[in-house]
């Protein structure tokens, strides 16, 4: 037991207050000359002992009344480790996911969260010291890590702390304010969470959370008090716009091209509600739905829209407005073009006799038939070349027959690759297995795959003719959409290709989490196409030539349409490098004469940043990199080449659970303190925070309870003075 | 009307009494002939009935009629009325002190007994008075003359509330020198040896007398609604204490409640009527409210 002010205990000696009133009373009295004394004096006699008794108890309450109120005013606690009055480390750790934009009751939960920590921190004893950390990213440069005594300052970083679009990480945070506690030498230390506390993100923490909250008690005098600021008896209902991202990774201009949207209802109670939403390209209205949307399941709705122009565009997909404004949109950043652009890499380019370049078969392959809404412009050069080419201006890669890629040209091919292109590599004589083995694929992670690429493989001659030999595709073996196209009638004569030569493959060095797919195999079983989903690009590995050195299928009906559906799932969506999610790095990578070159960025709350270069030694580029993704919205790179301005868009999408708002309670995590949970206060944001104050320093404050006391002992002096006087009182 | 007199007789209360007629309960003996029956059967007015003559007898109450008619010599007999006769007892002693609304018991009892005076002396009748606390102080010979009221009153005068009271005691002293029948009233509040009192009211009553105990008790007596923190003074001499009368009041209302009950018991066994006066009400509703208690028919 300790008091927060122990010099008002001196208004104990106010106890003796009603004595002397009593005394006095005595002294102060009417005189009253009266006949009938004798019976007055029986009734005296009779009742005296009574009302000396009465007197006395009487006395006792009023006596007690006054030393309570004075004990109410010192403030008493309950510490359950002796901690006393005074100075202390107060570390605060603010939530400011998306989800703390939720209404409450005319403003948000991130405003009031901050007012309250406002208000606490104006209440913190004098010597005090204050630490702030963003519950979303609590290494964050706006956090305040080294405890100040300077409360204005922690009020200033309180209200300067960003909203951001990152998801609360408890664990990080209660492991950051652990090592504040850890560091300092007050001898009472709390942590403050203020937060919705999201069951999204408190509960699937797990077990690191609840190591992370005991590590943090087990320090000496340190208590952890939770402030819920979303609604706790009710989870409220919330729509939220949960996917955004279009049919096609290359979008042609003048072309109404589809728009896929998601909309996900977080909802106790089961039942449709009808949803506005409009798609708005580049800030004009492009299409609008309305749909209804069930509680227990996401509802997908298509849209459709045309770009004007090519280059960047901004795709914003709005629903109507709700609880909680920051999961009612989401961005798509796009690129409109006018084609696609295929650059071929022949390793076996005759430009006096073209129909012996691979090239040849795979631009006739590619332009046969090709859709108005995907034309394809192909480009080709040498295999020389490569490491000169200007990757940022196509989709696609072919390398057929090239026989080795310098490792820097190879690097930014993986890295062009990852960050959402497609290559496709063809074998042939001219291949050094050596290079490609050490180079391309060498390992899953640095490389396209792991693939061992061993000796060749030729198919056996006829013993009587002497005829070469062919090996014929698999059809059992067709696996995956490019391949699985191809089947019954519609083998297109695939089956009647043959191939003279094939090397050998070994994929045994991936795992399954590489998503290395053989699609198709010779009748032989080695692999002849394997395809791999790479990071935001695609990846495929053909075992043959593009032109007819190792077999038929360049001359094959089936090659067209067999390199039409490759063309279709390499450009085939993904989460593409222009679309992140928060905080991920986005990466511009420009060549070395760009070192000089200003790139700015503008964020989506309209700072500018100055984007500085890092050389790229193995890729020789000058490589940009932007981390602070942490708000949701749209972010531009602006350069000048020349006299013409360049420019890449991309966009950054709160995490689709960020709509549910369903949230835990104390019970969860006191049960993830464990022993330590009766150092856990649970309170809300109507919780005045100068009352915690007391309750945070190592215990609980008592000055309510003694209080209430007081007022309880005062109705039953009342009541007794009453009943003691006969109710004449 | 002489200062004195108007102190105690108000035109009010004499314009009331002019109305009202004080009669006795039962048998009175005067020694004038009065408005009132006499115990003694003679040869006055009223014709009561015949006896036969002894020798001794007057011959003048002879009834000749009869010895014409019977040959037997009876004797004619009168019932003589005769004038009332009432003594007018008032306590003086200290406890008569007390009055909550500027009219002590003991103020209140000199205007109750001189109202009554005036009232006996105005049917022609006799006034005897006393005035006593823990004896007799002041005795009044009987008289019929409206000059008794002044008497009394000039006795009264200066009269404070002093001494113990014990009626019994007063009561027995003056019985001793009552005389012939009557009523004696006594006024008082009666804080006293209970006891003592009907040892005196068996005297009176021993002695033909009718007797009435007019208790006069303050309202605050009867209530007690005092409150606050109070030095009560014993009139007395019963000391002194400091309480807070609301928190005993119940307990000396049950007390008080006794001591009227015993009082109200005591007076039936002695046969004596009793009534009690309240200072809060004036003095005619209570001379009123007395004097109707009464019986008003004659008695045979």
């Amino acid at each position: 037991m300790g008091f927060l002010h122990p010099i008002l205990l001196a208004g104990l000696a106010l106890g003796a207050l009603p004595i002397i009133i009593h005394l006095l009373t005595r002294r102060r009295h009417k005189v009253v000359r009266w006949g009938a004394m004798k019976y007055l004096l029986e009734a005296i006699e009779e009742t005296s002992k009574r009302v000396q008794i009465e007197d006395l108890i009487l006395l006792a309450m009023r006596v007690l009344i006054i030393c309570l109120l004075a004990l109410a005013v010192a403030r008493p606690k309950f510490n359950r480790q002796a901690a006393g009055p005074g100075p202390r480390l107060a570390v605060l750790l603010v939530d400011n996911s998306p989800s703390m934009q939720a209404d409450r009751g005319g403003s948000t939960r991130w405003d009031q969260a901050r007012a309250w920590a406002r208000s606490l921190l104006n209440s913190l004893p004098a010597g005090s010291r204050v630490a702030v950390l963003p519950l979303c990213n609590p290494t964050d440069p706006a956090a305040l890590r080294d405890p100040t005594a300077q409360v204005l300052l922690a009020a200033d970083v309180v209200d300067e702390l960003p909203a951001s679009a990152l998801s609360a990480d408890p664990v990080s945070a209660i492991r950051a304010a652990s090592e504040i506690v850890g560091g300092s030498d007050l001898p009472n230390r709390s942590v403050y969470v203020l937060s919705d506390f999201q069951a999204t993100d408190w509960r699937d923490s797990g077990n690191r959370l609840a190591d992370a909250v005991r590590a943090l008690l087990a320090q000496q005098n340190t208590t952890l008090t939770a402030v819920a600021c979303g609604e706790q008896d009710r989870t409220p209902s919330n729509v939220a716009v949960t996917r955004l991202d279009r049919t096609w990774r290359v979008i042609k201009v003048g072309r109404d091209i589809q728009l896929n949207g998601e909309l996900q209802r977080f909802a106790a109670a089961d039942g449709d509600m009808d949803v506005a939403t409009t798609i708005q390209i580049d800030r004009q209205k492009a299409d609008a739905r309305s749909a209804g949307v069930q509680a227990s399941e996401p509802r997908r709705l298509d849209y459709y829209a045309r770009f004007d122009a090519p280059g960047d565009h901004e795709v914003t997909l709005q629903s109507a407005s709700d609880i909680s404004p920051a999961d009612n949109v989401r961005y798509l950043a796009v690129e409109a073009r006018e084609e696609v652009r295929v650059l071929i890499v022949d390793g076996d380019r005759h430009l006096d006799a073209p129909v012996q370049s691979e090239s040849f078969y795979l631009r006739y392959a590619l332009a046969f038939g090709q859709s108005d809404a995907v034309p394809i412009s192909v480009d080709i050069i040498d295999g020389e070349d490569i490491r000169n080419a200007r990757l940022d201006r196509y989709d696609v890669v072919m390398l057929a027959n090239v026989s080795q890629v310098p490792p820097a040209a190879a690097g930014e091919l993986v890295q062009w690759v990852r960050a959402g292109h497609a290559a496709v590599i063809f074998l042939g004589d001219l291949v050094d297995t050596q290079s490609y083995n050490s180079g391309f694929l060498a390992d899953a992670k640095g490389g396209f795959l792991r693939a061992h690429l061993g000796a060749p493989i030729d198919a056996p001659r006829d013993r009587q003719t002497g005829a070469v030999g062919l090996f014929n595709l698999a059809v059992a073996s067709f696996a995956g959409p490019i391949m699985t196209f191809f089947s019954g009638d519609d083998l297109a004569d695939l089956d009647k290709a043959g191939f003279s030569r094939a090397l050998e493959i070994d994929l045994a060095g991936n795992t399954a989490a590489d998503n290395v797919r053989v699609d198709a195999a010779l009748s032989n079983g080695v692999p002849l196409l394997v395809t791999r989903e790479l990071g935001e690009g695609r990846f495929a590995l053909l075992n043959t030539t593009a032109d007819v050195a190792w077999g038929n299928l360049a001359i094959n009906p089936g090659f067209t349409p067999m390199m039409q559906r490759l063309l279709v799932w390499l450009l085939a969506p993904t989460a593409t490098s222009t679309n992140l999610t928060p905080s991920q790095t986005w990466e511009l990578s420009l060549p070395l004469e760009t070192m000089d070159t200003p790139v700015t960025l503008k964020r989506p709350d309209g700072r500018t940043v100055v984007l500085e270069p890092v050389v790229d030694a193995a890729r020789q580029r000058a490589v940009r990199t932007y981390s602070d993704t942490t708000l949701a919205g749209f972010y531009r790179v602006t350069w000048d080449v020349g006299d013409q301005q360049q420019s890449r868009l991309f966009s950054v999408n709160v995490s689709s659970r960020e709509g549910d708002l369903a949230a835990i309670d104390a019970g969860y995590l006191r049960e993830l303190a464990g022993p330590a949970s009766p150092d856990i206060v649970w309170e809300t944001l109507q919780t005045p925070a100068d009352r915690l104050v007391g309750a945070r320093a190592g215990g609980r404050e008592l000055w309510l309870w003694v209080l209430g006391a007081a007022l309880g002992l005062l109705v039953a002096e009342q009541y007794l003075g009453r009943r003691f006087s006969g109710g004449t009182r | 009307m002489p200062p004195i007199l108007s102190r105690y007789l108000r035109p009010e209360v004499i314009s009331q009494l002019e109305r009202i007629e004080f009669r006795p309960r039962g048998l009175v003996e005067g020694n004038l002939a009065g408005g009132h029956k006499s115990p003694f059967h003679g040869f006055a007015v009223e014709f009561a009935g015949h006896r036969g003559y002894v020798p001794g007898d007057d011959i003048r109450h002879i009834d000749w009629k009869v010895y014409y008619k019977s040959g037997r010599y009876v004797l004619k007999q009168y019932e003589e009325e005769t004038n009332l006769v009432a003594h007018l007892l008032l306590d003086a002693s200290e406890s008569m002190e007390y009055g909550s609304r500027g009219t002590s018991k003991l103020e209140c009892g000199k205007q109750l007994a001189s109202a009554l005076a005036y009232l006996i002396l105005n049917q022609r009748d006799k006034v005897g008075a006393a005035i006593f606390d823990s004896e007799l102080r002041v005795t009044l010979p009987t008289s019929n003359s409206i000059a008794q009221v002044h008497h009394m009153m000039t006795a009264y005068e200066g009269r404070g509330p002093t001494g113990e009271s014990q009626v019994g005691r007063a009561v027995s002293q003056y019985a001793a020198k009552a005389g012939r029948r009557g009523i004696v009233v006594v006024l008082s509040d009666f804080f006293t040896d209970l006891e003592r009192l009907f040892d005196g009211v068996r005297r009176l009553k021993f002695d033909k007398h009718e007797v009435v105990l007019l208790q006069i008790v303050d309202d605050d007596e009867l209530t007690f609604p005092l409150r606050g923190m109070t030095r009560f003074v014993g009139l007395e001499n019963l000391g002194e204490r400091i309480i807070e009368p609301q928190r005993l009041r119940d307990s000396y209302l049950r007390k008080f409640n006794a001591f009227l009950d015993a009082l109200t018991a005591g007076a039936e066994l002695c046969r004596a009527d009793y009534f009690r006066v309240n200072t809060s009400l004036s003095l005619t509703a209570n001379l009123v409210g007395y004097l109707n208690s009464r019986p008003t028919g004659r008695r045979t």
